[in-house]
């Protein structure tokens, strides 16, 4: 009697199942790393990226920071904000073969607008980053949704890494927003 | 009988589907900020942003809190960024790494408006709903931020091993704080 009905819920959880198997394949352990990078014209266009991976799961983040930006009362500040990205969302995915990782992230809905990470490592453990590479990212940090004006001719960036551990002070002050803004 | 017993599986899939795309949602920065919005006397809120200290630290010393929280149809989106928290040793030099977190989709992040003017935003900082952590908002008449009042939160630099109370004091006026020390870059070795 409900041989139908368990037939529809069977190929519901394949639909399921299957619109995600593609996000994130050779992950059989948790690993993580962080790497600082600058825009490849501007050192102090610096974007660092955690990258956080579990079986079947990724997360990208992109934090901004070392740069100076306008605010609207004139002052010079530096940004806070960066974005997150998920395999649990349909913008990232992760494929990692031997000791390389491939993120391949979508800046935009349906697939537009890829961009890849590849990160080598010097070893199976995964614990030491050999090289980075990061092209062809939007100078902003939008996700496209539908409806969003698309401005084609955007600038794309590459990121290089830097080398060695860099402190670096920021020139200029955050700008705390405070609840009587 | 049998279609209909179809469609309430089908309806059945769509929401497991529906409830599966909501915590699914990507984090994305959003170029035009809708304002807030006076509904049918109800007020809408779209975005706010605030910075918080640890309690005892007004000059921001020990770190920079920064809360974005913004709804969007229904769902509601908390990132947490620390800045500023200037205790990682480089060569002897102090320094710190920004971070983030986000708290987005079903089990992670609830928000109720519990008056007009005024929302209960309740976030998750562990799994299995557990270690709760209370963000109360009241905005004015000109929809603007009046208060805010913050509970339950714990380092999140400690997490998951420790469990460690953190008491924010919400920043009242803007203010503009330079780094006390530099921020960490980590290279290719």
């Amino acid at each position: 009697m409900f041989k139908r009905q368990i037939i529809v819920f069977l190929l519901g959880f394949l639909a399921i199942f299957q619109a995600n198997a593609f996000n994130t394949t050779g992950i059989e352990f948790p690993f993580s790393f962080t790497i600082a990078a600058h825009e490849k014209n501007d050192e102090n266009a610096i974007r660092i990226f955690h990258v956080q991976c579990s079986p079947g799961f990724c997360s990208l983040e992109k934090y901004n920071t070392g740069m100076c930006i306008k605010h609207q009362d004139g002052k010079l500040t530096s940004p806070i904000g960066g974005v997150e990205i998920t395999t649990n969302s349909d913008f990232l995915g992760g494929e990692l073969v031997n000791s390389t990782l491939k993120l391949t992230l979508y800046q935009g809905t349906h697939h537009i607008l890829p961009t890849t990470i590849i990160a080598t490592f010097e070893n199976e453990s995964l614990t030491k980053l050999k090289s980075f590479e990061a092209n062809e990212f939007q100078t902003n940090n939008h996700i496209y949704q539908p409806g969003d004006a698309f401005d084609a001719d955007l600038d794309k960036v590459e990121y290089v890494p830097f080398k060695g551990n860099i402190l670096k002070k920021l020139d200029c002050p955050f700008l705390l927003p405070g609840i009587n803004q | 009988m049998k279609y209909v017993a179809d469609l309430i599986s089908c309806v059945f899939i769509l929401f497991i589907l529906t409830c599966y795309q909501s915590t699914a949602a990507p984090a994305a920065n959003i170029i035009d900020l809708p304002d807030n919005k006076w509904i049918n006397n109800k007020l809408v809120i779209f975005d706010t942003r605030f910075s918080a200290s640890l309690s005892g630290d007004n000059n921001f010393e020990k770190g920079i809190y920064v809360f974005e929280l913004s709804s969007r149809s229904g769902s509601w989106y908390l990132t947490f960024y620390s800045l500023n928290e200037c205790n990682v040793d480089v060569g002897g030099v102090n320094s710190f790494e920004p971070k983030m977190v986000r708290w987005v989709g079903l089990n992670r992040i609830e928000g109720n408006q519990v008056e007009d003017n005024k929302f209960k935003i309740t976030v998750y900082q562990n799994e299995y709903l557990q270690l709760p952590a209370n963000i109360l908002l009241a905005f004015d008449k000109d929809k603007k931020l009046q208060s805010v009042e913050l509970s339950g939160f714990v380092d999140q630099n400690a997490l998951p091993g420790r469990v460690i109370p953190i008491e924010y004091k919400p920043l009242l006026d803007k203010e503009y704080k330079y780094a006390d020390c530099p921020v960490l870059l980590r290279g290719i070795e």
